[in-house]
């Protein structure tokens, strides 16, 4: 798939397939490229093998395997700073303290939050950027 | 501690079936059963929620209907915030417990009357406030109000699922449901608070429950 400059990318990092397959369907249908991973480490990967060439990360917390998505997003963001982070969980309620200005939301979400708020967070990360 | 994990499994099997009900209701062509999915996958959060809530109180047994009611206004922020027409207001005393039988039912009747109001009560162009109340009345009663200034009776139509739910779940929790329409809709409902709820229900006699039982088995 080519990538046109206004496609958004975001890697969605998710166990649970069924909750994965309908947050790849919320995002696709609105345009965006979603390149999923099932655990931390397969997301590092990906986001590895496109130098963080990735508009956003949205990741649950708790999964299986030795990095959490907390874990995750704190690596994500030193290294490539620019991709804007999303995490949610359904079990911790993270306060505003992730990093880059990165956005906490709660499970069970509606189905139109994660989409507004990788608008949202991608806009201002390419404000910042110009 | 099995109670708790039994409540995380119950919500973790409840919000994979909403996420099931949502992949489904994405894939129709046809408005109105997108519609009636996602509804479906609403009222199956509604039930994580509270088996969320259950699994993180001290107790297992009981839920703040505060903590209830933030949860459920910030999961709905993101459409609301979209919309500045829609302001969304709780004023909720702390501390007003339900128990897990009252909990689950009281979750669904929020999540609908809320969900409603958010998606119904302000057509096109219109604005408003949704205000959603709890407190204690006295007389170890609990009342909740779900008021908003919008088009009024209207969006919830006599007959329709939604209403009908609302009325039977306000039934199995005791309760009692007042309707007003003047200006916009406010839907008071008002049921005994959890306090009674701490001792399991003792069958007044043994030999009924044990028949009680066995009639079912048999159906």
């Amino acid at each position: 798939m080519s990538r046109t400059p206004s496609t958004i990318v975001v890697v969605l990092v998710e166990d649970e397939p069924l909750i994965r397959m309908l947050a790849a369907d919320l995002l696709e249908d609105e345009g965006f490229e979603v390149i999923e991973a099932a655990t931390a480490r397969t997301a590092l990967s990906i986001l590895e093998k496109r130098n963080g060439d990735v508009d956003a990360l949205f990741t649950d917390v708790d999964m299986p395997g030795d990095m959490n998505g907390l874990e995750l997003a704190g690596i994500v963001h030193s290294r490539w700073p620019r991709v804007a982070l999303l995490v949610t969980s359904g079990v911790v309620r993270v306060s505003n303290s992730l990093p880059g200005g990165g956005v906490f939301l709660g499970k069970p979400y509606t189905s139109a939050a994660p989409v507004q708020l990788i608008r949202e967070l991608t806009l201002r990360a390419s404000t910042i950027a110009c | 501690m099995l109670l708790i994990e039994v409540n995380h499994r119950a919500k973790n099997s409840l919000a994979i079936a909403a996420s099931l009900l949502g992949i489904q209701g994405r894939r129709q062509q046809e408005p109105s059963v997108r519609a009636h999915l996602e509804e479906a996958q609403d009222r199956l959060q509604a039930m994580a929620r509270v088996h969320d809530l259950l699994s993180k109180s001290e107790s297992s047994q009981r839920v703040d209907v505060a903590t209830y009611v933030t949860d459920l206004c910030e999961a709905l922020r993101p459409i609301t915030e979209n919309d500045n027409r829609i302001q969304l207001e709780s004023q909720v005393e702390v501390g007003v417990l339900v128990g897990a039988n009252t909990a689950v039912p009281l979750g669904i009747i929020l999540t609908e009357l809320i969900t409603n109001a958010v998606k119904y009560a302000f057509p096109a162009t219109r604005s408003g406030t949704i205000l959603v109340a709890v407190r204690r009345s006295g007389q170890g009663r609990v009342e909740v109000l779900i008021q908003d200034n919008g088009i009024g009776m209207s969006h919830l139509r006599e007959g329709s699922l939604g209403y009908g739910l609302v009325r039977s779940l306000v039934e199995q929790i005791n309760g009692e449901m007042d309707i007003q329409s003047e200006s916009g809709l406010a839907v008071t409902i008002s049921f005994p608070d959890g306090s009674a709820e701490t001792r399991p229900d003792l069958p007044l006699a043994p030999t009924a429950s044990f028949d009680q039982q066995q009639s079912s088995n048999l159906k």
